[in-house]
């Protein structure tokens, strides 16, 4: 007997022996789950159980049965109404949920607290449907073309009824921004509510924009009004951290939100406090917090801003080193440009300098573009004070190599002076600066002020550097001068030591190669004998040995140790060649007029009316002067201070010979202009010379390019006049503003 | 209508020339303006040496009197006072009057010196610019007081000067070609403009 499914029935004996084939052939149709029994399963157990779990009511059955029976009805193909089923359910008690809560009318807290405690139900309701939906869960998913499973269908549905309801989205919207609100007034608020109202809405992906929305438009209103309090009432110190706890508070608040939200918040704020304010902020106390190297205040700043300069058209860095640059510049014009304050200028411009480098390293984080503006602002307020800091810089280096290792050890002097160096380099008018420092340098050695001969050598290799070997090259041929006079003198003892031709004088002589020092005046003194006997021994000796060289006296860097005997006590005094010929006079006379003195040393007048204020007017006054007075005039007199006695018998009188006067000061400055002028002169044809034909303003263009020093228009223009006369160049005369070389 | 004559002309030059030189000297100049009814201190006198080429200051040379009168193709007084009263009129062309000008400063300028003495630059500035420049009083005060000499250059460029330059200085660029007198003449100016307006 045969029926379908049958055939595998037969005994398997029969099997063999009947050597018939075994075909086996599946179903032409597959079995059907009749409707009845699903529609049974579902009604008396699934649904139940469904219901009693959203009811929060003991399930009948037990979870395996409910298992087994959803596992049925899924080999049953029952599986599309399996799940029509259930979203029909569930959105039918979310729906009933949601319109009562609509329906009520709950106090703000009540409303959200419900909408929490709905959403937790549904949840884990769902959590635990699902588990015993776990079958048709697998199943579906992988049947179907959805890519949802059961639970995220659950989501969906609740999503869609929360959204449909707008008294409901809306209401807890205004709850949750209200939230938001008393936290910041400081209202205690239910921070766990809080964050699991926004992991709802997060987490479901409900209408993120609406809430997103509602957030920023109150966090701008709230911040725009807060930021205006903050910034009148505090400093700007307290002002910025408030800025940073505000920003992080804020993202903490939110942290259970999209990141796109909590990145709109950040940027609400980001400008509410800080970019609408910049400018506000910086003219708080910018200047103040820089005045006081506060490095870690202005790093918050730096900061801050450049969390604002990431703003479209906000330009806060731009600000920033706007502020810094101004900041340099006032401060280095203050430095620079007070005559008053001239001694100081250097040792301020190297603190500054310091003070700079420290808050563009550390509070600025080494920013390119607010080190490169200072450095440069910098730079040309120092150079809007023409030659004076060259001169200066000179000065303050002579100062450091005559103090040497007394004051500071050597790795302070090494460093000071590189910085000095680095001053130096951005300073216009270096020829100013060489002219003084060979001036500077030429006293050190003649009065043997050097402190350290490591220090001067360390020097030159710098100068060398960033002047160039022919500056050096002087400077080293000073010494070398100075070395072989020492030889010279040497040699020149051991042939008069028996000639004794100088009598009791001991002379030194430093010989001098003209073009490695600085020049000297020329003079025209009147020796007393005995020193121009010195004189002609030591040129007669030199000249021996140096048969084509000419010797020129120069003495104003001379100076003597006169042995005076008063009739009180002996002394020693130290004093300038110049000093001396006055004093020897007095050998001879006891009272003499400033005409006579004048006549009989042939000084100068200016230098006579010094020495003679340093010998009658000092502290050790060798001689008186008639009248008394701090000034000396044509028609005094002078006279032997026969009572003069001092506790120590050697004393110096020519203190000040080894500093530069008034007028070599001034001498030095009129030299280089002189020479500025020729290079301007050079500098102008050469260029004429090449182009043949040049507007004015192509000629000022080029020269201020070529020139290194400062050059004030007016004085080219008054160049260009002056080779126009000589015919060096001349005026176009279709164009009055172009000019023509001419050979 | 009379041309020229060689031998008028020559009869004409011999009325004013002095004894013993074949040139009209100061002398003679005063004789022939008071025979044309002109006075010395009028400009035209100025522009008929130009027109003669004079080397000499006040001095007019034989050759420079015939050549002169022939290109003016006039022989007689009464004629040639005409012709020189045409020539006032030459002052108001820009070109002839920049020409005649710039003559002025070679023909006043003592040959020794490259420069013209700073009387003389005056004197010639206020004929010459008489009525042509409103600040000509300013100038000549200031350069009175802060110039030694005057290079041909300056007195050259000073012209384009009043020509172009605004009677209240307005639009004065002194990093342009001027030169450096010139610029200080217009600080000055201007603070002489700025006190007068002042006082009013």
């Amino acid at each position: 007997m045969e029926s379908p499914g049958s055939r595998m029935g037969q005994n398997p004996a029969q099997a063999r022996t009947s050597s018939k084939k075994l075909l086996i052939r599946p179903f032409s149709t597959p079995p059907q789950m009749p409707d009845e029994y699903f529609n049974q399963t579902w009604e008396n157990e699934l649904l139940g159980a469904i219901r009693a779990i959203q009811d929060k009511q003991p399930v009948r059955f037990s979870y395996e049965e409910l298992y087994r029976k959803v596992e049925d009805l899924c080999r049953g193909n029952k599986t599309t109404q399996l799940v029509a089923k259930l979203e029909a359910e569930c959105e039918k008690h979310i729906a009933k949920q949601l319109k009562d809560l609509e329906d009520s009318t709950l106090s703000q807290e009540d409303f959200l607290a419900s909408i929490d405690r709905i959403w937790e139900d549904y949840f884990s309701e769902l959590l635990t449907i699902r588990s015993i939906f776990l079958f048709l869960d697998r199943k579906y998913v992988i049947h179907t073309t959805y890519e949802k499973n059961l639970f995220d269908m659950g989501v969906q549905v609740f999503v869609k009824r929360f959204t449909a309801s707008t008294k409901v989205m809306d209401t807890s919207i205004k709850g949750i921004v209200s939230l938001i609100d008393k936290d910041r007034m400081g209202e205690v608020i239910d921070k766990s509510l809080f964050k699991r109202l926004l992991t709802m809405f997060a987490s479901t992906k409900l209408n993120t924009s609406q809430l997103e929305q509602s957030i920023l438009t109150v966090s701008t209103d709230y911040f725009r009004v807060k930021s205006l309090e903050n910034l009148q009432e505090n400093d700007i110190v307290t002002y910025l951290r408030y800025v940073e706890r505000q920003m992080s508070l804020e993202s903490e608040r939110i942290s259970c939100l999209h990141q796109s939200t909590r990145r709109a918040l950040s940027v609400v704020l980001e400008k509410n406090l800080l970019v609408n304010h910049l400018s506000s902020i910086l003219a708080k106390g910018f200047d103040q917090l820089c005045d006081e190297t506060r490095v870690e205040d202005l790093k918050l700043l730096n900061r801050l801003f450049g969390v604002a300069d990431l703003h479209d058209g906000c330009e806060a860095y731009s600000m920033l080193r706007d502020s810094f640059g101004e900041y340099v510049r006032e401060k280095v014009d203050q430095i620079v440009s007070n005559p008053e304050q001239d001694d100081s200028m250097v040792p301020n411009l190297l603190d500054f300098m310091e003070k700079r480098k420290v808050l563009c390293e550390e509070a600025f984080e080494n920013n390119e573009a607010i080190a490169d503006f200072s450095k440069q602002t910098m730079e040309k307020q120092i150079n809007k004070r023409p030659n004076k800091p060259a001169e200066y810089v000179a000065k303050h280096i002579d100062h450091i190599l005559k103090a040497g290792n007394k004051k500071y050890s050597e790795d302070e002097l090494t460093s000071t002076l590189d910085k000095l160096i680095v001053l130096f380099r951005r300073i216009q008018g270096k020829d100013i600066f060489e002219a003084f420092y060979e001036r500077d340098l030429a006293k050190r050695l003649l009065f043997d002020r050097s402190a350290s001969l490591d220090l001067e050598n360390s020097m030159i290799s710098k100068l060398k550097v960033e002047c160039g070997a022919s500056f050096t090259r002087k400077l080293e041929g000073m010494f070398k001068d100075v070395d072989l006079s020492t030889d010279i003198m040497h040699s020149f003892r051991e042939n008069r030591r028996s000639a004794g031709a100088l009598g009791d004088i001991e002379l030194k002589v430093n010989v001098l190669t003209t073009g490695f020092w600085p020049s000297m005046a020329k003079e025209e003194l009147k020796l007393p004998r005995e020193l121009n006997d010195c004189q002609e021994t030591f040129t007669t000796f030199y000249l021996e040995s140096h048969k084509s060289r000419v010797l020129r006296w120069q003495y104003g860097n001379g100076s003597c140790v006169l042995s005076a005997t008063f009739p009180k006590r002996r002394h020693l005094l130290s004093v300038s060649l110049y000093q001396t010929l006055i004093l020897l006079l007095f050998n001879k006379v006891e009272t003499l007029t400033y005409k006579e003195i004048l006549a009989a040393t042939g000084l100068s007048e200016s230098e006579l009316k010094r020495a003679l204020l340093s010998l009658a007017c000092g502290r050790h006054r060798v001689i008186l002067k008639q009248p008394k007075g701090k000034v000396v005039d044509e028609d005094d007199s002078f006279v032997y201070n026969s009572g003069f006695e001092k506790p120590l018998v050697h004393l110096k009188i020519n203190s000040i010979q080894a500093q530069s006067t008034p007028e070599e000061k001034l001498e030095t400055t009129e030299t280089v202009f002189k020479e500025r002028v020729h290079h301007i002169d050079l500098a102008i044809v050469r260029i004429m010379k090449m182009r043949q034909m040049m507007t004015h303003s192509r000629l000022i263009t080029e020269l201020l390019e070529q020139l290194k020093f400062p050059h004030p228009i007016p004085l080219l223009k008054k160049r260009i006049e002056y080779l126009i006369e000589n015919l060096y160049i001349e005026r176009d005369p279709t164009n009055q503003q172009k000019y023509k070389y001419l050979a | 209508m009379p041309g020229y004559r060689e031998k008028d002309a020559i009869s004409l030059f011999n009325k004013y020339k002095e004894e013993d030189v074949d040139k009209i000297g100061l002398d003679g100049l005063e004789r022939l303006y008071g025979d044309l009814s002109i006075s010395l201190d009028d400009i035209v006198t100025l522009l008929f040496a130009w027109r003669l080429n004079t080397g000499t200051l006040c001095e007019i040379t034989k050759d420079e009197f015939l050549s002169g009168l022939r290109g003016m193709r006039v022989c007689d007084i009464r004629s040639l006072k005409s012709s020189i009263e045409n020539l006032r009129p030459l002052i108001y062309d820009q070109k002839n009057f920049r020409d005649f000008y710039l003559w002025c400063f070679d023909y006043f300028r003592d040959s020794r010196y490259k420069t013209m003495d700073l009387e003389t630059a005056k004197a010639v500035w206020a004929q010459l610019l008489k009525e042509q420049y409103t600040h000509l009083d300013l100038w000549l005060e200031f350069i009175e007081a802060n110039a030694c000499a005057i290079s041909r250059d300056t007195y050259s460029v000073f012209l384009n000067f009043t020509w172009s330059v605004a009677d209240d200085f307005s639009g004065y660029d002194d990093t342009a070609a001027w030169p450096v007198l010139i610029d200080e003449f217009v600080e000055y100016a201007r603070g002489k403009l700025a006190e007068r307006e002042q006082e009013i």
